[in-house]
């Protein structure tokens, strides 16, 4: 990172609180490609994803004087990223519909064992399930939110929470065995 | 379809996400940038608007405070005049000094401002004394002259504009408060002979005061002009709600 190390990320809170606009660049350039990764997996696309991440960077400098040192700053910023990619998601809700997946797949990855898929490759499979699975299982499984929580935020129930997820996981696995070709199947089974 | 434990499968996910990194758009920070800008500047018309609101809000209260007060000393004097008949006034003298004290503290004031003389204050203090002392003569007294007061002025309003209103509002109670308290006819001719030199407007301060006569109708006009050295206008009284200033009070 072009970040100069005499700066800590304490160093740039500081600076962010006071207003700084250098200082809001440096947190913003060592923290945003993070945070595009994690705003592309509540994303369908690219696009999307940086609307969410411009949306947070504003959101942070603008509540970042309300930071009390409560767990690592770079987990509250995450913490907002996410929100706010939830936020953004109701928001659309209305406009969008449950798409069902399609079974076309163009690139299959080289690899055949699991492990070795690349994080971009599960990033394609995740953004291509339907708004309210990759919700659900974003939510779930990488963040960590009970189903309880899931559901208060989202605005379903417990119960749906976890059909929609175990739903998620099953289209989830079929998708990467078709992009591992046969090679799963016959290692797990 | 094959099935995996949901734990390795979360764990898989969750590892794989853990540090993933993906590099924004490069034009990204810039627009960001811009969002944060414009925040800032509208930060300054809005503490100018918050000042002209204020401004506006003290101009409103100060103009709706003066109609206020004409309204609350218009309708007093009326609403008593009507409830009082001479028969009540004989049967609650304590109501009637009550009244009486106002008619007369009213008429200090007009009488101290006609006569700029220091023969008027004691003649005035003496009114006061007496209704306060014998209250059953100057009660019939000063009861008929409350009546008469409202009764009279109506046919005498189209007098003349240039006359002016307050004083013709003395000459009308004189005839009457002469009748029952000859210590007053006294001062009140002098009112009279002060008030007839007065015909016409004859100079810029008459011309205020008339104007504000016209609009104020309260003992304490919005502006006042002393006239009578003919060519020298000198302001006595001022009244705008909060500032109040009268130099003939004070004698």
């Amino acid at each position: 990172m072009k970040v100069t190390k005499t700066y800590t990320i304490n160093d740039l809170m500081e600076g962010c609180k006071a207003g700084n606009r250098q200082m809001q660049e440096m947190l913003y350039k060592q923290t945003a490609s993070k945070m595009l990764a994690v705003c592309m997996r509540y994303a369908k696309d690219r696009m999307e994803a940086e609307d969410v991440l411009q949306m947070g960077y504003v959101k942070i400098f603008q509540k970042v004087k309300e930071y009390r040192g409560e767990g690592s700053f770079e987990g509250w910023i995450r913490r907002i990223m996410v929100n706010t990619a939830i936020e953004s998601y109701r928001k659309n809700l209305r406009t969008l519909s449950i798409v069902p997946i399609e079974d076309a797949y163009e690139q299959p990855s080289q690899g055949f064992d699991f492990s070795s898929l690349g994080m971009q490759d599960l990033m394609k499979v995740i953004q291509k399930l339907a708004d309210g699975y990759r919700m659900v299982f974003n939510m779930y499984i990488i963040e960590g939110y009970s189903h309880k929580e899931i559901a208060e935020t989202l605005g379903i129930t417990e119960g749906a929470s976890k059909s929609q997820l175990s739903r998620a996981r099953a289209i989830l696995q079929q998708e990467i065995i078709k992009m591992e070709g046969f090679g799963y199947a016959t290692h797990a089974g | 379809m094959q099935h995996m434990p949901d734990n390795e499968f979360d764990k898989l996910f969750r590892d794989k996400f853990r540090d993933a990194e993906i590099e924004p758009s490069v034009n990204l920070w810039a627009n960001i940038e811009k969002e944060l800008e414009p925040k800032r500047k509208k930060v300054i018309p809005i503490y100018w608007m918050a000042a002209a609101t204020i401004a506006v809000a003290i101009t409103a209260m100060l103009v709706f405070q003066k109609k206020e007060v004409i309204l609350l000393q218009g309708a007093d004097p009326i609403a008593q005049v009507q409830q009082t008949t001479p028969a009540d006034v004989i049967a609650t003298p304590d109501d009637l000094t009550k009244i009486d004290d106002q008619v007369v503290t009213q008429r200090t004031a007009k009488v101290s401002f006609a006569t700029a003389k220091a023969e008027t204050k004691a003649t005035v203090v003496l009114t006061k004394d007496q209704i306060e002392e014998g209250s059953k003569n100057n009660q019939i007294a000063v009861q008929p002259n409350t009546n008469n007061d409202r009764l009279l002025i109506k046919p005498m309003d189209p007098k003349p504009l240039d006359v002016e209103p307050i004083k013709e509002q003395v000459v009308v109670e004189n005839p009457i408060v002469m009748a029952v308290l000859p210590t007053n006819s006294k001062v009140e001719e002098v009112i009279n002979e002060n008030t007839s030199d007065r015909k016409g407007i004859r100079n810029v301060g008459d011309l205020v005061n008339f104007v504000v006569d016209k609009v104020d109708k309260r003992d304490k006009k919005l502006v006042r002009f002393n006239t009578d050295d003919d060519d020298n206008s000198s302001i006595v009284g001022i009244n705008i709600g909060f500032l109040k200033f009268n130099k003939k009070n004070k004698n």
